[in-house]
């Protein structure tokens, strides 16, 4: 068995405006463990997001708890989890490097040894020439990948990947879906991916939880196997790739 | 270096046109403006008695300079506008930055600042002069009434203009509410701040002119209200 690293225990979350209460999730349970890529699917509106914010601290759940290690997660534990969102946010202010680096530098981290780690990074994702040049100049898909790179300077144990490619043209959503697969498969890093597109989470995903339309509830979770050398955008070709997908098409619209 | 193209040589050419028809037509426009304001008062279509002419502000220009009498009123109105610019622009980031951290208590002064910024402050100088006495300090003080809770007011609204997600980025980072001033908001309302900068260095002179009207001895806003008693 491998280690646990996260768990949900009856989570809930409700929004609350003067017109009311609308509850976002309801009753979510899940293990994830170390070193899985976990991705999670549902209709637009179950609290995908809702429930990425909360794993990583930023949201409190108003019921039930999660826990990291055991350990009940307050606030942000900095550090241990990094969040990935939908837009890469680079600040046009700042050069790629200064971008990349501004987790670290809020952190107070930023040693030599650090910055030393993070140039690397870019040097491996062949963003290093473009390290002094301002985010505008960048392409969609390394823009994309400087972001990644900017939440894996502070080193986190869990990424979580908040529809990171849904902003891209579909070509650069393949390669750097592919690319962003391999990266965190070769950091060894654990991950969660929400989205609504059920072939990148066949393509990217150990495990799929499959969310009910609001308030989200877990309505299946299905195990994806595929040969362990298969990158992304093999797994595409492979035979199983469309079983895999005809369940979830099925899961999805199925009203209840 | 390798060869620029014929197309690309084209293109520049046409930028650098441009750019000639440009400067050439903001000369040619105040050129042509002074040209037809000596010509009417020299064929006497309008009244130079009221309405001078370039060559009579000229002549009057030279001879004030001369005799020292214009150039410690230029330098004290400038020192007035440029140090109330200054404290405006300081006052109104340290205000906005105030308000923008304390959620309560922007809600609580916004209604008190629309009333303050609506306040005609040229009528207020007057009462000014009488709390603060009459020296440059009141002055710079009227320039600071006329400017800054505009700024305040449209500072705080670019603050809050900024992108909420970027601000979720920098609190997804580990950062606390001090990073998202300093690595966000900041930084993003630069641009801003010079439009701001821009539009305030003008309200500022008027402040200060108006004061002078009021209260001063030196200054160009003295010396128009000289200039318009001897006319009288």
């Amino acid at each position: 068995m491998e280690e646990k690293l996260l768990e949900l225990r009856s989570v809930g979350y409700s929004y609350h405006t003067m017109q009311g209460e609308t509850p976002a999730l309801h009753n979510i349970n899940f293990t994830v463990h170390k070193g899985e890529f976990l991705a999670i699917v549902g209709p637009s509106g179950c609290g995908k997001s809702t429930l990425l914010s909360l794993l990583c601290g930023l949201l409190e759940p108003e019921h039930g708890s999660i826990l990291l290690y055991g350990q009940k997660l307050y606030q942000k534990s900095a550090g241990n989890i990094g969040y990935m969102l939908q837009h890469d946010h680079l600040f046009e202010w700042r050069t790629i490097l200064q971008n990349v680096l501004l987790g670290p530098e809020i952190a107070g981290k930023l040693t030599p040894a650090r910055r030393e780690a993070v140039e690397q990074m870019l040097k491996t994702y062949g963003l290093y020439k473009f390290k002094d040049a301002r985010p505008s100049q960048l392409s969609g898909g390394m823009r994309q990948r400087a972001a990644l790179v900017r939440t894996l300077a502070l080193e986190p144990e869990i990424l979580l990947l908040d529809e990171p490619f849904s902003a891209l043209d579909y070509q650069t959503r393949l390669t750097v879906g592919d690319d962003i697969g391999s990266i965190i498969k070769k950091e060894h890093k654990t991950a969660i991916l929400v989205t609504h597109d059920l072939s990148e989470a066949v393509s990217l995903g150990s495990r799929v939880i499959v969310l009910t339309a609001r308030p989200g509830t877990i309505k299946n979770i299905i195990n994806i196997k595929f040969p362990e050398y298969l990158t992304p955008l093999q797994r595409r070709n492979a035979p199983e790739f469309k079983d895999y997908f005809n369940q979830l098409w099925k899961e999805m619209n199925e009203h209840e | 270096m390798s060869e620029i193209s014929l197309a690309q040589q084209k293109y520049l050419s046409a930028k650098k046109r441009h750019k000639r028809t440009v400067s050439c037509s903001r000369i040619l426009i105040f050129v042509c403006f002074l040209a037809l304001w000596e010509g009417a008062a020299y064929l006497e279509l309008i009244d130079s008695f009221i309405f001078s002419s370039p060559s009579k502000v000229g002549a009057c220009f030279v001879s004030m300079l001369l005799d020292h009498s214009l150039l410690p009123h230029i330098g004290i109105t400038l020192f007035e506008t440029v140090v109330s610019f200054l404290l405006v622009i300081l006052c109104a980031l340290a205000a906005t930055i105030l308000l923008w951290f304390c959620r309560k208590l922007s809600e609580t002064l916004e209604p008190y600042l629309v009333i303050l910024n609506s306040l005609p402050k040229s009528a207020l100088a007057p009462l000014l002069i009488v709390w603060l006495g009459a020296s440059y300090k009141t002055i710079i003080v009227t320039g600071m009434s006329v400017a800054i809770f505009g700024s305040i007011l449209s500072l705080y609204t670019s603050f809050m203009a900024v992108d909420p997600e970027k601000i979720k980025l920098v609190y997804t980072l580990g950062g606390k509410k001090y990073h998202v001033m300093t690595k966000v908001i900041l930084p993003a309302n630069i641009p801003a701040m010079f439009s701001l900068m821009k539009v305030n260095i003008g309200l500022c002179l008027v402040g200060v002119i108006i004061g002078e009207f009021i209260a001063a001895r030196k200054g160009l806003g003295y010396l128009i209200i000289y200039g318009s008693q001897v006319l009288k």
